[in-house]
């Protein structure tokens, strides 16, 4: 188990986005991430807007794992101007092969797999070339959906990009950590992301009754008519975190990746026979 | 929901009686179930003839051997059925063999649980009780917990289902050494507190899981109605892993709780309901400082 007391709702093999309003829940996110990479084994190449010094200091505090990992280089802290504009301006092509050449080291060093979480803060006026940063997105989720590397990518909402671009970016990507949804890992250790174009929700960690309240008011805000949810990476759920599924309203719901514990809930609750209620077999 | 009382002695009276209770309701286009012993299963089976396909037959030992168990497992089976078009549903069953005091009390409660459990489905609900196995005192409660006795039509003994649970619930002896846990961080820090003492107890993931959701469960209840984190205690007594919750409010007092599946969209609250079917045992004892829910991995 990660020493973080939070999750991140990305799988081995994605290409998430995070856009955070809150430096905390950015910090959250991505410590989230970074421990689940070092859980696996993965070379952990964290691209970061921050002092690369301060930032595994900081990351220490969560996971004790951090420095001994730095030492030996399976945490890589570097700062992401440096390496996304290293000639300063921002070029596609280059950044793409250090992203394969970064996969491929990771490789050859011997690690399952490349974790590499890249804040994009430094995108905007001062660097040439941050207005391809959407197409840079689209070419390097296609890059990652054959190779083995987690990537997530973090901007900050009240950052130089505007909310046109930065929906057009979170579009290039297939997991989305929008905004709205950072509230669920204020307690406990909730996560929560779009998938399948912002049209599916999916949980990861606990869904107990300490988050409860605050999925139940997502839904209700930012989720309207039939709701299609993914419970795959779920770890814990409970009745009040099942009675929040069903948001104020009651509204229809598809689950899909219902565990067996999930699933005996489902038929404890009575869901099971709920016709509001569809379960998608595995 | 019809729930009838048989009170029989030789196998012939259990077949002239439950043969045309399961040939009329197969005749009326009902699902019709039957749970029984493989012997007496045997004896209906072959009483039915070409018929008894049309019969799901259940072998009581193998299926139900825990009340609590058998409720869910009713309520699954009898919302299935329902949802895909079935008008009514016959059930006959008997009662498992009873091995122990606490087994008949868990029991005697469970047939009086039915009728509130079970009163919104369209069921009748006819139960053999055989005289030549069943102890007197079982035989005595099942005297009053249905409110139809073959033979005699409505019955004059039926008593409250809540009054029988209570009288047939035994009152907690205290758990002396267990150690507290501490549930002020959070109910993920408790979970992972439970999991690592169950673990170091020696218990397997299924129990574990079962007690870490019940003690949840619980905890969520000391949260919403008693307004605070509660006090929790584990370890072991007897052989078995126990967990105490004892909460700071004032308590309640209903011998149901917990007993009844919730219905769908209901907002019957179904956190004890829950537990109860994720432990072994759930007891409840009330005392000056407050309410506290023991579970019995």
């Amino acid at each position: 188990m990660a020493p973080v007391d939070s999750c991140v709702a990305v799988r081995p093999g994605e290409h998430a986005c995070c856009r955070f309003a809150q430096a905390a829940d950015r910090d959250r996110t991505a410590a989230a991430f970074v421990s689940e990479g070092l859980t696996r084994g993965d070379k952990v190449v964290y691209l970061a807007d921050r002092d690369p010094e301060e930032l595994v200091a900081d990351l220490v505090g969560g996971d004790d794992r951090v420095e001994a990992a730095a030492e030996r280089g399976q945490l890589d802290v570097r700062s992401a101007r440096s390496v996304y504009a290293p000639l300063g301006r921002f070029d596609v092509e280059l950044m793409l092969r250090t992203a394969r050449e970064e996969r491929d080291r990771a490789a050859a060093e011997g690690y399952p797999a490349l974790s590499i979480i890249g804040e994009m803060s430094w995108a905007g006026p001062s660097v040439p070339g941050s207005e391809l940063v959407p197409e840079y997105e689209r070419r390097l989720d296609e890059l990652l959906s054959r190779a083995g590397i987690v990537a997530l990518c973090v901007y900050d909402t009240g950052g130089h990009l505007g909310p046109a671009t930065l929906s057009d970016v979170a579009g290039a990507h297939e997991v989305d950590l929008s905004p709205e949804l950072a509230v669920l890992s204020h307690t406990g250790s909730l996560s929560g992301a779009r998938t399948d174009d912002g049209r599916a929700l999916r949980l990861a960690g606990d869904l107990d009754f300490d988050c409860a309240d605050a999925l139940a008011a997502v839904l209700a805000a930012h989720f309207h008519g039939p709701l299609r949810l993914d419970l795959t990476d779920l770890a814990f759920v409970d009745v009040t975190g099942m009675r929040a599924l069903r948001g104020h309203t009651g509204q229809p719901l598809t689950i899909a990746g219902a565990s067996p514990t999930v699933h005996r809930m489902l038929r404890l609750l009575a869901w099971d026979t709920d016709p509001g209620v569809e379960v998608l077999s595995a | 929901m019809r729930h009838e009382l048989l009170l029989y002695a030789q196998d012939d009276t259990l077949v002239d009686v439950v043969a045309p209770f399961l040939e009329d309701g197969l005749a009326a286009g009902d699902a019709v179930v039957t749970v029984l012993d493989t012997r007496k299963l045997d004896l209906l089976r072959a009483a039915l003839g070409a018929q008894a396909k049309g019969v799901a037959w259940i072998d009581v030992a193998s299926h139900y051997t825990r009340p609590e168990a058998a409720v869910a497992d009713y309520d699954a089976r009898l919302r299935a059925l329902v949802g895909d078009g079935v008008p009514h549903v016959r059930l006959f069953g008997e009662l498992p063999p009873l091995r122990s005091e606490a087994q008949c009390d868990a029991w005697i409660g469970y047939d009086a649980i039915l009728n509130r459990a079970f009163d919104h489905h369209p069921v009748s609900v006819l139960c053999g009780y055989d005289r030549r196995a069943v102890p007197e005192r079982v035989l005595g409660a099942a005297r009053t917990s249905h409110p139809v006795v073959h033979g005699h039509g409505l019955n004059d003994a039926f008593a409250d289902p809540a009054a029988i649970v209570r009288a047939h619930t035994p009152e907690p002896e205290p758990v002396p050494g267990l150690r507290t846990i501490p549930a002020g961080d959070g109910a993920r820090a408790l979970r992972r507190a439970l999991v690592a003492a169950m673990t170091a107890a020696g218990l397997g993931p299924r129990a574990i899981g079962g007690m870490v959701l019940a003690a949840n469960e619980v905890v969520a209840n000391a949260y919403r109605y008693a307004g605070g984190p509660p006090e929790v205690r584990a370890g072991s007594a007897d052989g078995r892993f126990v967990c105490e919750i004892t909460d700071s409010g004032t308590g309640f007092d209903d011998p149901l709780a917990g007993h009844l599946p919730p219905r769908a969209r209901g907002d019957r609250g179904a956190g004890l309901w829950i537990a109860r079917q994720s432990t072994s045992r759930l007891e409840m004892l009330r005392g000056e400082g407050g309410q506290t829910v023991r579970l019995w991995a």
